[in-house]
């Protein structure tokens, strides 16, 4: 045995009230109500995030986006929202973007990027282009002069074909032949008086005269094949003439109006290129500008073609309006889908088929923030089918390319929009929690190159007097953006106190700003239904009551079962192998302590303690642990000398879920000593912590809960004075007990103790002496050391007889 | 015309025109009408197709073959049989007494028969045809010497107009030519559009005077003045008004075959001659 292990540490004072909780002052905070604090809206005891977000925000260069790590509920939207509305107040606002008709491929819009503002003026131009066109092309074919001009045309060609046919008419006349119109053309033969020649007379005609006659009808077959087939080549000429006609009475009407906005927006060639293309659709459709009001309408149902949709081609959809953002935009996606990020083309119905054009390509989250920043939920974005491998490829290719999910996995094989992907400057905020972040570190090997800065918000902040008033400030703000009544002082230092204990910490409190936020809404509800102009500590106690109340079923009915016997958990007398353990219960926000027997078996074996929750595998790996290290701890303290010859169970009896870590070890070594050696244990104590090799009692979780559980079974017993709960001194700084169970420490009707070291827990659950060891590892007999030394060694010689007795007889069977 | 009378109306379906236009106008004319659909087999074409050198050039190829007469002869059944069908398919949508009629016979001598028995002789005009001078002048001449007292040539665009118009210059044909213009329009529920050629403001408001006592008061009315009748005047006020059809009084046989010729080429709208 070591040396270290032999000296049995003092018996420990039970804990004070003013030690089991911390309690803020009215002289701490110094005000009387909230409305005299100045409001708090920045970020409280977030310096490590601020930092990072102020370098994620201001490094240039690729990847340095920022991923927001923190718990829910501690208003990371609205400290980051608030922060870079701050950041960017001063920056550029980025341009505007606009998509429009591409006239040689309408499949592939344009983008065209403006100055901020001037997209809507480029809108208003175009629309105001086309109104004037619209009016300025009709009028200019209506005039009397391009009438003329058409008519001399249409005369000149007319002319041409008249003079062809009527000189072939003539010849044929000339040659004693007629053309006679037959069903499919023209029949030709010789005539006399207008009428065919009767065979009888042709036949009788000379042989000379009948062979001209059939000169002459092949020679007029020949000049008519050579006239009518030369018809088409005319036709097409016509047409060319009056097109060019057209095109320069389109010119003159058109091109002081362009002419117009090609200086205005000289600077940007985008806007001349789309200008120019729009000249030559204008020239090449113009009689989509003259056909006018009384041109063919067909208005059939389902079918929405009008005179408008003849000129969608030639509007501007402004995507991104820039005119109103001041600096650079700060937008929150709340509904990241794949969409919802990249954009989208709407489509709708004609004739049945689903067709889009430019105008109804609608902007994504990235079309809106670019320039500035996109706060995104994390967990959202990828939750979204493809929303994050969207947003990567943004990222990554520095271009918002718009490309429907039916395209991206080839599932719709009609064609769709592929507009011009949109340069992309951005900077992305993911907030999420700290599990996600690590797992996409590890799973998604473009995540850390792609999202270079964390920003880890604290989930506590010191409770120091400085940032006591600040709370207090903040508190004031929340009071304030709630619309909630005044609080005054105490209800404020009420509010701190709870945020202490949510910290699970004297020193700490908690920025978990979304339960604040509740408690004090809660509160000044209580506050109304009394009638009060202001909250006190009086609606904050209620509000606390209140949602313990709401939540508490779970608790009330296992308590009940203890109290009624149902489930066994002593609070007076002694008993051999028992301990009253402490074991806390999570729903949701809600946790409470659960008091638990945890009971030891004993008797001679192979130097094993079976743990029967993880036989069962009720017991996690954690716990398993504990049971391990108090293992050690026994063969190590008593039976250095000698095996452990030993077998043990220990169990948490009427558990009947699962169980895990390793609060309960000092518990159950406590038990496990009591069954090996027979020593009565107390019933009116509760005992937490886990215990290292050496003995020494270690820090526990859930500590305030604990001692709160066990109170309250004894409260509803009555409480004795004998009562307590014995926990690691460690913990003390954690505590933040309930007012009810301090008032009892104070007036010594509950206990609770400080443990350093198991022997301690050992002497206050026994009340007899431990034992010191001596200088050769020797206990006193009667202590309990001794005791269980002298049970083990007993344990070890019983075993070695029955290895003897064993060998002996297997002797003599085989002689 | 009046739409209260029972008017005897022949169409005559020409193989060598479209008659999808004309057969569609069926349905604009007032119900109480008998119609008679013709067809002529024309006996010049067949002693045409005797003659061992004649040639038949047709349009859609421009190119000539044999013009024999078993050739004629098919294309006689064959079109009088898609004619006969399209025309009762025509009748069957209105409720005018209907019949259809083909007859062999030169065409001048058969129309001039038909003509002496009917109130109005429609027939098909297409300016989209590859010839339509050509074949117009072999028709025209039988058409206005077969004296109809109307004579209307329906062109393959007729429903597209706003109003029927008639230039009226206070002659007996012009009365009579804004008599039946004023009973199409009534028919057809249009406007009648009533062109006044003349010099002075007093001339014009004389003609209005005339037409007042002409028409009843059913009738839209409104006035066009015209500076005067010539053809080109003619064609900018037919483009102006865009009338479905032109009521235009027969004057001496030469002009009429002129203004005719020139107006079916130069304009949309259906030309009906009145005598």
């Amino acid at each position: 045995m070591n040396a270290k292990n032999n000296k049995v540490p003092a018996m420990p004072a039970p804990l004070t009230a003013e030690q089991v909780v911390m309690r803020c002052t009215q002289a701490e905070l110094g005000f009387t109500t909230t409305t005299e604090l100045e409001p708090l809206p920045g970020i409280l005891g977030q310096s490590r995030a601020l930092q990072a977000l102020k370098f994620g925000s201001r490094m240039d260069g690729d990847g340095f986006n920022i991923y927001v790590l923190g718990n829910p509920g501690s208003h990371r939207h609205h400290l980051v929202s608030h922060f870079l509305q701050e950041e960017t107040k001063d920056k550029a606002q980025p341009f505007d973007w606009c998509y429009v008709n591409n006239f040689s491929d309408p499949v592939k819009p344009r983008g065209i990027a403006l100055p901020p503002g001037e997209g809507t003026s480029f809108k208003q131009d175009m629309t105001q282009l086309l109104e004037d066109l619209q009016a300025s092309i009709p009028a200019a074919f209506e005039s009397e002069s391009y009438r003329n001009r058409l008519a001399e045309i249409e005369e000149e060609f007319s002319e041409r074909v008249r003079k062809a046919q009527e000189e072939v008419q003539a010849e044929a006349e000339e040659a004693g032949l007629g053309l006679l119109p037959t069903p499919s053309g023209f029949g030709i033969a010789p005539v006399r008086d207008g009428r065919p020649l009767p065979e009888k007379e042709f036949m009788e005609l000379p042989e000379e005269e009948r062979k001209r006659a059939q000169e002459a009808i092949e020679r007029i077959s020949e000049r008519m094949t050579e006239v009518f087939r030369n018809m088409p080549k005319l036709n097409k000429e016509r047409r060319q003439r009056i097109k060019e006609l057209d095109n320069n009475v389109t010119m003159f009407a058109v091109g002081s109006l362009l002419e117009d906005l090609r200086k205005r927006y000289a600077d940007n060639p985008a806007v001349i290129a789309h200008l120019d293309a729009v000249q030559q659709d204008v020239l090449d459709n113009t009689e989509d500008f003259s056909a006018g009001e009384s041109g063919p309408q067909f208005n059939l149902p389902g079918m929405q073609a009008d005179k408008q949709d003849r000129f969608r081609r030639y509007e501007v959809n402004l995507l991104i309006d820039n005119a109103a953002t001041e600096g650079a935009p700060v937008i929150y996606e709340n509904h990241p889908t794949y969409q919802n990020l990249i954009g989208h083309v709407e489509h709708t119905s004609q004739f049945g088929a689903l067709v889009t054009d430019f105008n109804m390509i609608r902007p994504g989250a990235l079309h809106r923030a670019n320039g500035g920043y996109l706060i995104l939920d994390v967990d959202k974005v990828l939750m979204q089918p493809y929303a994050w491998d969207g947003l990567k490829r943004a990222i990554q290719d520095k271009e918002i390319r718009i490309e429907s999910i039916g395209q991206l996995l080839s599932l719709v094989s009609t064609q769709g929009l592929e507009p011009d992907a949109m340069p992309l400057d951005i900077k992305i905020v993911l907030i999420g929690n700290r599990l996600l972040y690590y797992l996409l570190c590890e799973l998604d090997p473009d995540f850390p190159q792609f999202f270079k800065v964390a920003a880890d918000f604290e989930d506590r902040i010191a409770r120091s007097p400085e940032n006591l008033q600040l709370y207090a400030r903040m508190l004031a703000s929340v009071a304030k953006d709630k619309a909630l009544r005044p609080f005054d002082v105490n209800a404020i230092a009420r509010v701190i106190d709870e945020g202490s204990r949510w910290a699970s910490d004297q020193a700490k409190l908690t920025t978990k700003m979304r339960m604040l936020t509740d408690l004090m809404c809660e509160a000044d509800f209580c506050a109304g239904e009394r009638e009060s102009p202001t909250v006190d500590s009086s609606d904050v106690e209620a509000a606390i009551a209140q949602r313990i109340s709401r939540h508490d079923r779970i608790r009330s009915e296992l308590y009940e079962a203890i109290e009624r016997n149902t489930i066994h958990v002593s609070t007076e007398g002694t008993a051999i192998g028992q301990v009253n353990g402490l074991s806390v219960l999570q729903l949701s926000d809600y946790m409470f302590g659960q008091p638990s027997r945890i009971t030891a078996t004993a008797r001679m074996g192979a130097g094993k303690v079976i743990d029967i929750e993880r036989e069962v595998e009720l017991g996690g790996a954690i716990h398993s642990k504990g049971v391990m290290i108090l293992s050690a701890y026994l063969g190590a303290r008593y039976t250095s000398d000698v095996p452990l010859s030993l077998t043990a169970s220990l169990v948490f009896e009427q558990s009947y879920g699962a169980v895990d870590g390793d609060s309960a070890s000092v518990a159950e070594l406590v038990a496990l000593l009591s069954a090996i050696a027979a020593i009565p244990v107390h019933q009116s104590m509760a005992i937490t912590g886990s215990m290292d090799q050496h003995g020494r009692v270690q820090a526990i979780g859930g500590v305030n809960q604990k001692i709160e559980g066990f109170f309250d079974v004894c409260s509803a017993r009555g409480l004795t004075g004998k009562q307590g709960v014995l926990i690691p001194a460690d913990n003390v700084q954690h505590l933040m007990l309930r007012s009810d169970v301090a008032a009892a420490i104070a007036d010594g009707r509950f206990r609770v103790y400080p443990l350093n070291h198991v022997d301690q827990a050992i002497a206050l659950l026994t009340g007899c002496d431990v034992g010191e060891a001596d200088a050769h590892g020797r206990f006193p007999k009667d202590s309990v050391n001794g005791r269980v030394a002298a049970a083990l060694q007993q344990y070890a010689s019983k075993r070695k007889d029955f290895a003897a007795d064993t060998k002996t007889n297997s002797a003599d069977k085989a002689k | 015309m009046n739409p209260s009378d029972r008017n005897r109306i022949v169409i005559w379906l020409d193989p060598a025109t479209p008659q999808e236009g004309l057969l569609q106008s069926l349905a604009g004319l007032g119900a109480t009408n008998e119609i008679l659909g013709l067809f002529i087999e024309d006996l010049g074409l067949l002693e045409l197709s005797r003659l061992p050198v004649a040639r038949e050039f047709t349009l859609d190829t421009a190119a000539t073959r044999a013009f024999e007469q078993g050739t004629i002869e098919r294309q006689f059944r064959a079109h009088g049989q898609r004619l006969q069908k399209l025309f009762e398919q025509a009748a069957s949508r209105i409720g005018s007494s209907c019949s259809f009629r083909i007859i062999r016979g030169e065409t001048g001598a058969e129309l001039v028969k038909v003509s002496a028995t009917c109130d109005m002789l429609m027939v098909a005009h297409s300016r989209h045809e590859l010839a339509p001078r050509l074949t117009l002048r072999a028709r025209l001449e039988e058409l206005l010497t077969s004296g109809p007292p109307a004579l209307m040539f329906v062109q393959d665009q007729w429903h597209t107009g706003r109003c029927i118009a008639v230039v009226f210059d206070g002659s007996n044909a012009s009365a009579a030519a804004l008599r039946s213009a004023a009973s199409h329009a009534v028919t057809e529920n249009l406007l009648l559009s009533i062109w006044l050629p003349g010099l002075t403001d007093e001339s014009r408001e004389h003609l209005k005077a005339q037409c007042g006592a002409i028409i009843d008061d059913t009738a839209r009315v409104e006035y066009r003045e015209l500076p005067d009748q010539h053809i080109d005047t003619l064609v900018r006020a037919a483009a102006l008004s865009k009338p479905r059809v032109l009521v235009l009084p027969m004057s001496e046989p030469a002009r009429t075959r002129g203004l005719v010729t020139e107006l079916l080429a130069r304009i949309d709208c259906s030309l009906l001659i009145v005598r």
